[in-house]
């Protein structure tokens, strides 16, 4: 066999086993940037394309995941032309407080062990879909895919403080939607007052 | 009022980066020590690791989707690729 054909199957090889294997999650995280399925098919199949032209420069074992999710959100920035930006709550204080106070209204509402107890799935799917996208791309790397606050800052161009943030918030928009969903379940001591998720004086001490 | 190395508001705002394993080894400890010895604290820790945990459980493992491999696998032929499988 010509050394061009070894050298092509082996490049193939190595393809299939650090970047084609990554195809569930490549597919995963073009979801949640897309929203539309078959957009979101036609990310990866763009994505997998730009990776295999590109795999010379690829070095093998440096981690083909990241690799292929920095690739899949560029495509997909270049693909829709997406300018929009918001602005991410950045009030690293006001978080944290109102966080606490999201675990004082699941107590007082007897939420607080929820998770636990209620088939949260569907809820959860529905919650994530419905954050604002800068939110869903953040959790969906930390959460689900397991990556490090540096790798998800680096796939989304942004700082590490940004994801920090975006990550909090993002945890908190969910808790508020699951304990609504909870209550609207007929879950816990049922709903009293309209909920204030907000800090309050006795959240923290 | 017990005092702590470390106060509740600091806990509250680095917990997360504590249960993600994202601070440095002299700062987990403190939170670490912190959650101990603090009944309010750690029923927040524990609430949101259960939080984690059900998102983890419930979403973690990406579905295979093989129909989709077929296709992109047909793309990447079409450029060259030959795969084993």
């Amino acid at each position: 066999m010509p050394d061009t054909d070894t050298h092509q199957l082996s490049k193939d090889a190595l393809f299939e086993r650090e970047a084609l294997t990554w195809l569930p999650h490549v597919a995963r995280f073009a979801q949640s940037l897309a929203r539309d399925p078959a957009d979101a098919d036609d990310l990866v199949q763009e994505t997998f394309l730009r990776a295999y032209s590109a795999w010379d420069t690829y070095e093998p074992g440096t981690g083909g995941r990241s690799w292929l999710f920095t690739i899949c959100r560029n495509v997909h920035l270049r693909t829709v032309h997406r300018n929009k930006r918001v602005v991410a709550y950045d009030d690293p204080e006001a978080e944290a407080m109102a966080s606490a106070g999201l675990y004082q209204y699941a107590v007082q509402r007897g939420l607080d062990v929820m998770f636990d107890r209620i088939e949260l799935r569907d809820a959860l799917q529905r919650s994530i879909a419905s954050l604002p996208d800068e939110y869903r791309l953040t959790i969906v790397l930390i959460e689900l895919e397991d990556c490090s606050y540096a790798q998800a800052a680096q796939t989304l161009n942004i700082p590490m403080g940004t994801v920090r943030s975006r990550l909090f918030r993002a945890r908190r928009l969910l808790q508020e939607q699951l304990l609504a969903f909870a209550e609207d379940a007929g879950y816990g001591r049922g709903r009293q007052a309209e909920p204030s998720f907000g800090p309050t004086a006795e959240s923290v001490t | 009022m017990t005092t702590f190395a470390i106060p509740c508001i600091e806990v509250i705002h680095q917990l997360w980066d504590y249960l993600d394993g994202e601070l440095t080894p002299d700062r987990a400890q403190g939170i670490a020590e912190h959650l101990e010895a603090c009944a309010g604290c750690n029923a927040v820790s524990d609430f949101e690791i259960a939080f984690r945990d059900t998102a983890r459980k419930l979403l973690g493992e990406a579905p295979p989707v093989p129909a989709l491999r077929d296709r992109v696998v047909a793309a990447l032929r079409a450029k060259g690729f030959r795969n084993q499988r």
